[in-house]
């Protein structure tokens, strides 16, 4: 055995055994004389059969019809490494374009859900800071603030009293005359009776 | 005989068409003991060995033509030998509609059926345990051991690493000494 491999072996292993010789399996006696007759003639009949059977396509075997640019496997290697432009079909740009619209669109509905959330928050301090400063606010301002509240209050109520007033006095001239005179005086007396106004004297207008 | 050419002169013969069955001849015998053993070490029984080798070597007759002189003719040899190796283990497979631990222990039964079997003898264990490797184990131990191939020649042949076939062999050394203490 090759030293190198020897030391090798006893390295990696030490209890191999060692120099174990190929085991003897039987080739049959002038095997390997014989072999390459045997392998010619098998050749030989296996060439001539697809002869027998088809001359034509056994003259055609290895020839190739289809034409390759010269150089070509020369320089196919080259070409991969210097790449080549790809040009997408139209449905997978509009497929890319979605895509990123659509990762636009996310983007926006994040940035506005945040901005929302941020503005509520600032309101809040804002309030909050405008309750404490409430507490540094003199009596004598409540006083004040209040008195013109009030003031502004009665000056509301009389407008809207003067507003109601002048309402029902509309409805009285314009109207109730032409309402009474549409109606029967049978009908009146009926009315006055359900009403549970008896033997009132005529209204006067 | 052809036998003063090199390899690269006999495939020029060969693709020239002079003298094309004298040169592929020429190949034959000079590479047929070492493809026998690579595939024998795989298919164990002779019978099945000469099969695919007779396979090997006709797709070799159909394929040199094609065959680019910067390889060498026997690296490309070996390779269609181990391919053809491998399918003839997947073919029997298939057939018996088997497990691959199933095909191990029918390549057992044909070590067993060797003429010179003797189940005590050292040489024989070794044969069984190595039957019990990975294929690709199987090929590292056999190349290293009994054909005693430099690593770098391995990795060529085989298409791996150098690190890669040292750590195959590491672990089927392992494997192959624990069977033969055990048994």
């Amino acid at each position: 055995m090759n030293r190198e491999i020897h030391t090798e072996l006893k390295e990696l292993a030490p209890g191999f055994p060692q120099g174990i010789p190929e085991a003897s399996l039987g080739v049959p006696q002038d095997y390997f004389r014989d072999f390459s007759e045997r392998l010619m003639s098998r050749i030989q009949a296996e060439t001539l059969e697809n002869e027998t059977i088809s001359p034509i396509l056994q003259e055609l075997k290895g020839e190739q019809p289809f034409h390759v640019p010269s150089g070509y496997f020369e320089g196919f290697q080259p070409r991969i490494h210097s790449g080549k432009v790809v040009h997408l079909p139209t449905y997978t740009r509009l497929k890319m374009v979605l895509k990123y619209a659509a990762a636009a669109c996310l983007i926006g509905i994040i940035i506005t859900f945040v901005t929302l959330n941020s503005n509520q928050k600032a309101t809040g301090e804002a309030e909050s800071a405008s309750l404490q400063t409430g507490q540094e606010i003199s009596e004598g301002a409540f006083v004040e603030y209040f008195e013109d509240w009030d003031q502004n209050e009665a000056e509301e109520d009389e407008e809207s009293v003067e507003k109601s007033t002048n309402l029902l006095v509309d409805i009285n001239t314009l109207t109730i005359n032409e309402l009474l005179s549409e109606m029967g005086e049978n009908e009146i007396k009926y009315y006055m009776q359900y009403a549970g106004i008896d033997e009132q004297p005529a209204l006067t207008l | 005989m052809l036998h003063g050419h090199d390899d690269n002169e006999l495939v020029r013969l060969f693709k020239s068409g002079e003298k094309k069955e004298e040169a592929f001849t020429t190949i034959v015998k000079r590479y047929q003991e070492k493809i026998y053993w690579q595939i024998r070490r795989m298919v164990v029984s002779h019978d099945d060995a000469d099969d695919v080798m007779q396979n090997v070597f006709i797709k070799a007759w159909n394929g040199l033509d094609g065959f680019r002189e910067d390889a060498k003719l026997f690296t490309w040899l070996f390779r269609i030998a181990t391919n053809e190796s491998l399918t003839f283990l997947e073919q029997q497979k298939k057939r018996s509609s088997v497990s691959l631990d199933t095909v191990h222990e029918q390549l057992e039964e044909k070590l067993r059926a060797e003429k010179d079997f003797d189940e005590n003898k050292t040489v024989w264990k070794l044969q069984m345990a190595i039957l019990q490797l990975p294929e690709k184990q199987r090929q590292v131990f056999q190349l290293r051991y009994f054909e005693e191939m430099p690593y770098e020649e391995m990795s060529q042949l085989l298409e791996t690493s150098v690190g890669a076939l040292k750590a195959s062999y590491h672990h089927a050394v392992k494997k192959i000494e624990e069977y033969i203490l055990n048994h």
